[in-house]
């Protein structure tokens, strides 16, 4: 392999590093509206009236728009496979705001600060209602959130609003309660994990213009374009052929742009004035009225027998999806999916649980997309079962996790909202995964801890984890490569680069199936005018699902390429050769250049322009896999922490580009840090967060991060593009159960609640020695 | 913030005058928290050309002018003869370089914050303060009363030391807000212990520095008879960053620690 | 008002509200390399260099600079393009939002300290906050330019 599985610099690096025009806001025009929007201060309350009055009279003011100025068509605003998964229970403005920080109005004038004075200005009139604050009260519960009666499912999902759950679902193999019974050692505990925000350093950002041919055209910061340009069309009434939507870079996005946030008000803005908008989020916007992780509960119970065999596994999830469904049922369906097969070996499983309404930000896709939920749960649970059974918790993995050729019924099980697909692991190291992570990490050494001094103890602990790579038969990506005279390539791909990298991964494998050097191919992505189609950066999909799109098309132009040079070289197809850069007549040795065979097809004889064209669904979604390995020190007086290191050992088939791909693993372990032991969206008692800032809501910083070590197992996926899966979650999921479980090898507590903190831990610390 | 005019003061007096004006007239210090007021300003009043910037020794005192930045200080070698560095390893600590780069000695001591990571550093050093109008006064009374009123700090005087002090600011990520602040140092004036982000502004334990200040030698068992008692004087509270309970847990053990440090055992 | 800057050792007149903040200046005149992340001192994409020094714009106001010299990434083009190449091969660049910001302050930085320690640069560069590397990549591309720069 000339060109994948190296590493070769992102084709869009230098450009972005030396301040090129790149990104959204950069792209907006200079006369553009500024549009700003009215934010409720209340977590539940109907609008009674508002009096824009004063705000229409200031200067500079275009318009304001109230819940009245839009079609009432209840949507989704998630970025997924249509019809969605996600019920359609958002209008674009409501008469009912449902959380602190929802649209109330929204304005578009000629300044910043025109516009936030008129926001001002508006007068209203708000009837207050109660709040759900508590998601364990929320089913059930007298307040409903939704009480309309347009809003519905778009299929079964479990959505009864009038009993504030969004999905619901319940899956079981096998009788878990028998197995429970007859298990030797049985483990029961509820974990709880937080919201979590993506802080993607670029804010929410898109703009507006009407095109000469008098098109709707916007700039937008998304993962998702062309879910976008759909919405946009089904909710707003233009014709999606008056529609172009256009992803410049953007600056992160970890699911949080896997929806849409300030498209709708834009587009709409623009096409009636005609005149150029554009909208930034604050980040305080961002904080409080994008998106967060879902806040879950998870009761797990585990059995097993004596000699270590896992025997059952009972789960039942309560996740709060906030004031709208978005992303609910798929995200609480990965807390089981993709977690729950790694103990294949079970005599049964349970998975069911409900996905509730509360007033809360809405919670949507977010990297590891409830995985990250369930695998806390889970292989905190495994460490726990492993302690009462007296066991090695590396050896009892090894005993009952996945290995290769193997498979797990609930694959066929459990899709997304659909029923899922068999498959067996063709390509799965797990098993190498932990043996070189336990290495790696010096385990044998250290576990379970080691007194350093008076004060501090240094301890390790692990997880295991696996995600998928993209949703079968619903995701879909496809490519476009048109060859150039001079020889060298457009790559046209639908797929969206979101920081990830996947421009240059994508342009690596046509390189590579071209034999030709990655300077040929010039790659276009993410413009729904201009490039075909794809579902967008999500679900760990681009490297596998659009990776094989541009494999595809990559073969089907060199097939053209070698029919047009055995026509010129009078030769048949068979008989010709073709090395990249030269075709050969195998019989006479005559030959000629791609260079001159492309000029000859442009200008000279027999022209025509060669574009090859194809697309790809997955028939099954390969999971990577991976071990992750911590080691603190940790303060038994203070409960302080600090990573040591964080040793990951990745399966993700062939890793095209292994520095992206290590990218890719660390950026989500540290995330998964973050989660773990920092980062918390705190709610007041009054529903309003009072950590909508970067002084409050603390990521981790370089100066936490000491040393990852980041590695890949060998390993070769058949159906993936040169043997690769995707890499784009799996990275996140460890962390929080790897920390929970060293935290308990070092002071042996059991923290069942993210973040970690070392308060938490300190309290936990005094409870137990009142306890003995 | 919402500023009508902007004056770049050509004299202290004028400065002072400006600010007597009316109650809606301020003075800019660094800037790096003025993105967190919501206030309207009338005049801010620049103090950028009154040269007040600049770091000296006199007679056993290291003078620091009010607008010096934080950054200056931290990098500045004077700095290195007052308790072993320790506001080097302090101001270190605060945010980033960026930030440092803007805010100054003078508006992180007139904020009164009380997350302010520098007051209790220089609360337990002798640390005196030079307004404009009213003169030369002490932090600690500066601190605890509002006796200086509208006035512009121009300089903040610390006595030179020898002997090691002991800071310590817990917090979640470099980047944060301390959850609490402990300080210790042992001179020739004795004991001093403060605590700040407590999360209200820095407090001394006078107490526990009196009874430490009043033994001939000072122990295990002292340190922790000291440490105990700064739990019970001063007084701890909740935020979102900690419970009092969690505070008070901290304040001991670094206490104890804090003094084991100076006292080297 | 009027001020004058000195941007990327050019001479111009802005028109400028008392209490506008250099970001918005900034990119009200075309220079987008300067960014908006938090818009209070946490993030770092903001950061311009003001005599040389590094300061988060989105708090400083642009009546300030009046006179002074800005620097953005635009202005050390060469010295970026450089820095760009140690991060290309670390795998450290990512979505890239905060790279302009960043080169400039490494660049900062190299002015400043003489062979600083790891952890020293570490500490410099703490409120330029990465939420896509995990920042070992950056850390060791950082570390090779600069041993390759000194």
């Amino acid at each position: 392999m000339k060109t994948v599985n190296k590493s070769f610099p992102s084709v869009d690096g230098k450009g972005i590093m030396m301040g090129r025009v790149a990104f959204t806001d950069d792209y907006a025009l200079q006369n553009s509206l500024i549009v700003k929007i009215l934010r409720s201060p209340h977590p539940y309350a109907k609008i009674k009236n508002i009096d824009a009055s004063k705000a229409l009279a200031l200067a500079g003011v275009e318009c304001v728009l109230t819940h009245k100025d839009f079609p009432r068509i209840p949507f989704t605003r998630a970025g997924q496979g249509y019809p969605e998964p996600s019920p359609h229970d958002k209008f674009i403005l409501d008469e009912f705001v449902r959380y602190i920080g929802d649209e109330v109005a929204v304005v578009a004038a000629t300044s910043n600060d025109i516009c936030e004075e008129a926001l001002s200005l508006i007068d209203v009139e708000y009837e207050v209602m109660d709040p759900v604050l508590n998601f364990e009260e929320a089913i059930d519960s007298s307040h409903i959130l939704h009480p309309e009666p347009e809003i519905h499912e778009m299929f079964p999902i479990g959505f009864e609003p009038l009993r504030n759950i969004a999905a619901s679902y319940h899956m079981h193999i096998g009788d878990v309660e028998l197995s429970l019974k007859e298990s030797d050692v049985v483990i029961q505990q509820s974990f709880y994990t937080q919201a979590q925000q993506h802080t993607a350093l670029e804010p929410h950002t898109v703009n507006a213009q009407m095109d000469y041919q008098d098109r709707l055209v916007l700039y937008s910061s998304t993962q998702t374009p062309f879910h976008v340009r759909r919405i946009l069309s089904q909710t707003l009434g233009i014709p999606l052929s008056k529609i172009r939507v256009i992803k410049p870079r953007v600056g992160g996005g970890f699911g949080g742009k896997q929806a849409l946030h300030g498209e709708m008000f834009v587009s709409y803005i623009t096409y009636k004035t005609k005149k150029p908008s554009k909208i930034v989020f604050t980040r305080k916007e961002v904080f409080e009225s994008s998106y967060t992780r879902h806040p879950m509960r998870l009761d797990i119970k585990l059995g097993a027998d004596k000699d270590g065999t896992l025997k059952a596994i009972d789960c039942y999830v309560l996740s709060d999806t906030g004031a709208y469904g978005e992303h609910a049922l798929t995200v609480f369906m990965v807390a089981g999916s993709k977690v729950l097969p790694l103990y294949n070996k079970v005599d049964s499983v349970r998975f069911h649980g409900h996905v509730v309404y509360t007033n809360h930000t809405p919670a949507g896709a977010f990297r590891g997309y409830g995985a990250i939920q369930g695998n806390y749960a889970l292989e905190s649970a495994v460490d726990m079962l492993c302690r009462k059974l007296h066991m090695d918790p590396i050896e009892f993995r090894q005993k009952n996790m996945m290995k290769e050729n193997e498979t797990s019924p609930i694959f066929a099980i459990m899709g997304e909202g659909t029923e899922g697909t068999a498959m067996n692991m063709e390509s799965c190291k797990l098993d190498y995964c932990v043996k070189r992570g336990k290495e790696l990490i010096n385990w044998d050494s250290i576990y379970p801890h080691k007194n350093v001094s008076r004060e501090k103890i240094r301890s390790v602990g692990m997880a295991i984890a696996m995600q998928g790579s993209g949703i079968p038969y619903i995701d879909m990506g496809s490519a476009i490569i048109k060859l150039n005279d001079d020889g060298f390539y457009n790559l046209l791909i639908g797929a969206t680069d979101i920081g990830q990298g996947s421009d240059t991964i994508l342009a690596q494998i046509a390189a590579e199936e071209l034999m030709t050097s990655l300077d040929k191919v010039i790659v276009y992505s993410s413009d729904t005018d201009l490039t075909p189609f794809d579902t967008g950066a999500y679900a760990s999909s681009t490297t596998f699902i659009s990776g094989n799109a541009v494999l595809k098309a990559a073969k089907k132009m060199k097939g053209l390429l070698i029919e047009e040079a055995s026509k010129v070289l009078k030769c048949n197809v068979t008989e010709t050769d073709f090395d990249g850069f030269t075709f050969k007549n195998t019989v006479n040795d005559e030959i000629i250049n791609l260079r001159d065979l492309s000029n000859r097809l442009t200008y000279n004889e027999d022209q025509k322009q060669l574009v090859a064209d194809s697309s790809y669904v997955g028939h099954k979604s390969p999971p990577p896999f991976m071990a992750g390995f911590i080691e603190i020190l940790i303060d038994r007086e203070t409960g302080e922490i600090e990573i040591e290191n964080y040793v990951s050992v990745v399966d993700c088939g062939t890793p095209l580009n292994p520095k992206l791909a290590q990218g890719q693993v660390e950026g989500g372990i540290v995330q998964g840090l973050g989660m773990a032991l920092y980062e918390n969206v705190i709610i007041s008692s009054k529903g309003k967060n009072i950590t909508s800032d970067f002084l409050n809501y603390k990521v981790p910083t370089r100066m936490e991060i000491k040393k990852l070590v980041t590695e890949f197992a060998e390993s070769y996926e058949s159906s993936g593009p040169f043997g690769a899966k995707s890499v784009g979650e799996i990275g996140i999921d460890t962390p929080p159960a790897a920390l929970a479980n060293a935290i308990e090898n070092a002071l042996g507590v059991r923290m069942t609640e993210l973040p970690m903190t070392p308060e938490k831990i300190i309290r936990a610390l005094k409870a137990k020695e009142k306890r003995q | 913030m919402k500023v009508n005019t902007y004056m770049l003061a050509t004299s202290l007096e004028e400065a002072y005058l400006t600010l007597q004006e009316t109650t809606e007239n301020a003075i800019l210090g660094g800037g790096a928290w003025m993105k967190l007021s919501t206030k309207k300003v009338n005049t801010l009043i620049s103090l950028d050309n009154l040269g007040l910037n600049g770091i000296k020794e006199i007679d056993g005192w290291i003078s620091i002018k009010s607008m010096t930045t934080l950054r200056e200080i931290e990098t500045s070698p004077l700095i290195q003869s007052i308790g072993k560095g320790v506001l080097s390893s302090c101001i270190n600590q605060i945010m980033g370089v960026t930030i440092r780069n803007i805010a100054t000695i003078g508006g992180s001591i007139v904020s009164k914050f009380g997350f302010s990571d520098l007051i209790p550093v220089l609360l337990v050093l002798n640390t005196r303060l030079v307004f404009h109008k009213h003169g030369e006064i002490s932090l600690k009374s500066f601190l605890e009363s509002k006796i200086v009123g509208r006035d512009i700090l121009t300089e903040v005087l610390i006595k030179k030391c020898n002997s090691p002090v002991f800071f310590k600011k817990v917090k979640t990520t470099a980047l944060d807000f301390a959850i609490l602040n402990i300080c210790v140092s042992k001179t020739e004036e004795g004991f001093k212990i403060a605590l700040g982000s407590r999360p209200g502004l820095a407090e001394l334990a006078v107490q526990s520095m009196n009874y430490l200040n009043q033994l001939n030698t000072v122990s295990e068992n002292e340190i922790n008879q000291a440490a105990s008692m700064v739990v019970k004087e001063i007084h701890f509270s909740s935020n979102q960053r900690a419970q009092k309970e969690y505070r008070e847990q901290l304040a001991e053990v670094y206490v104890r620690r804090g003094l084991k440090e100076v006292l080297s055992i | 008002m009027k001020i004058s800057l000195i941007i990327n050792g050019q001479l111009r007149f802005v028109e400028v509200e008392p209490g506008e903040y250099l970001l918005d200046t900034l990119r009200k005149i075309n220079i987008l390399s300067v960014r908006r992340g938090c818009d209070n001192t946490s993030c770092g994409v903001c950061t311009v260099l003001i005599e040389g020094k590094p300061v988060p714009s989105c708090s400083y106001l642009s009546v300030r600079a009046d006179g002074k010299s800005v620097t953005t990434v635009e202005g050390i083009s060469d010295e970026a393009e450089k820095i760009s190449a140690y991060f290309g091969d670390e795998g450290a660049e990512q979505c890239g939002f905060c790279n302009p910001s960043l080169a400039l302050t490494v660049y900062a930085l190299k002015k400043e300290l003489i062979h600083p320690t790891d952890e020293q640069v570490d500490q410099y560069l703490v409120s330029n906050l990465c939420r896509c590397t995990g920042y070992i990549s950056q850390k060791k591309a950082i570390k090779n330019y600069l041993g390759d720069q000194s």
